[in-house]
């Protein structure tokens, strides 16, 4: 997800978003890159992570969408 | 959780992963040479175990973030997931080749596959390393962002990747090539060969390690 879609989810500022983020990233649990003008952020998963999230998804179970939090 | 310990775990995995997977490779050598066990037990043990090496390194190659200096530009994430991929995948057949195959078929074929991956990788690594080296020189942001712990963490993972590339193509030579003597003389070349390369890398790592 970009940045901008993941500070959507949050009722907290853009820089807070950031700092979170760097935090994340720095303890590597997330990696982000930058695609053209946006930053994208994944979750940074092993080979069998990845491929147990593949099978599971492939008999339709779906990481929960998160709720929006804004009011 | 901490941020050290998060960050250090699938580093510390795959160091222990990798001693133990050439301990218990090491013992089937020795279980050969004082005759607990045939030579083809052996190699078949032997080919099994590194195959399970390639599989460890593999699963945690996306995590080491081998190639995060290069991440200035987008590609380097899949880069290393597919690497990743093609490790855990070549991994399998040996292990596969090597439980079932016919020793001297699953020798040959083995080395082919793991020669082949690593070309792959290495070709696709080289490619990035390129791209990343240019845009650092260019000063684009993003590539300088090393703290003390991650600075640390990178200089094990190029140890750790180093000698599971070295255990690697020697196990494809000493597979591909029948002729004992001529496997055993090119494989301690080799040896020499990566004894310096190793040293190379020891002081560049230590030197920038000093630097900062």
């Amino acid at each position: 997800m970009s940045a901008g879609e993941l500070a959507d989810c949050f009722d907290v500022s853009k820089p807070t978003m950031s700092a979170h983020f760097a935090v994340l990233r720095e303890a590597g649990l997330i990696v982000s890159e930058k695609q053209g003008k946006s930053v994208v952020y994944e979750l940074q998963m092993s080979v069998l992570e990845d491929a147990l999230l593949g099978f599971t998804q492939a008999f339709g179970w779906k990481l929960q969408q998160s709720k929006h939090v804004k009011t | 959780m901490s941020m050290h310990t998060a960050s250090s775990r699938p580093v510390c995995s795959a160091v222990l992963g990798f001693l133990g997977v050439t301990l218990i490779a090491m013992a089937f050598g020795l279980a050969n040479k004082i005759g607990v066990i045939d030579t083809g037990v052996a190699k078949r043990g032997i080919g099994l175990v590194i195959g399970l090496m390639i599989v460890v390194i593999g699963n945690y190659l996306p995590k080491l973030r081998a190639l995060a200096w290069a991440r200035t530009h987008a590609g380097s994430t899949a880069t290393e997931r597919m690497s990743g991929w093609m490790l855990v995948l070549t991994g399998i057949a040996w292990i596969a080749l090597f439980s079932f195959a016919p020793l001297d078929q699953a020798r040959h074929v083995s080395a082919m596959i793991g020669i082949s991956t690593l070309t792959i990788i290495a070709v696709n690594w080289a490619w990035h390393a390129r791209r990343g080296l240019l845009l650092i020189r260019k000063k684009q942001e993003g590539s300088a962002i090393s703290t003390e712990q991650t600075a640390g963490k990178r200089r094990i993972v190029g140890y750790l990747l180093f000698a599971f590339f070295y255990a690697f193509v020697t196990a494809c030579v000493k597979f591909l090539i029948d002729e004992k003597q001529v496997a055993d003389k090119l494989t301690s070349w080799m040896l020499f060969a990566f004894c310096i390369l190793y040293a190379a890398l020891f002081a560049v790592l230590e030197y920038r390690h000093a630097r900062k």
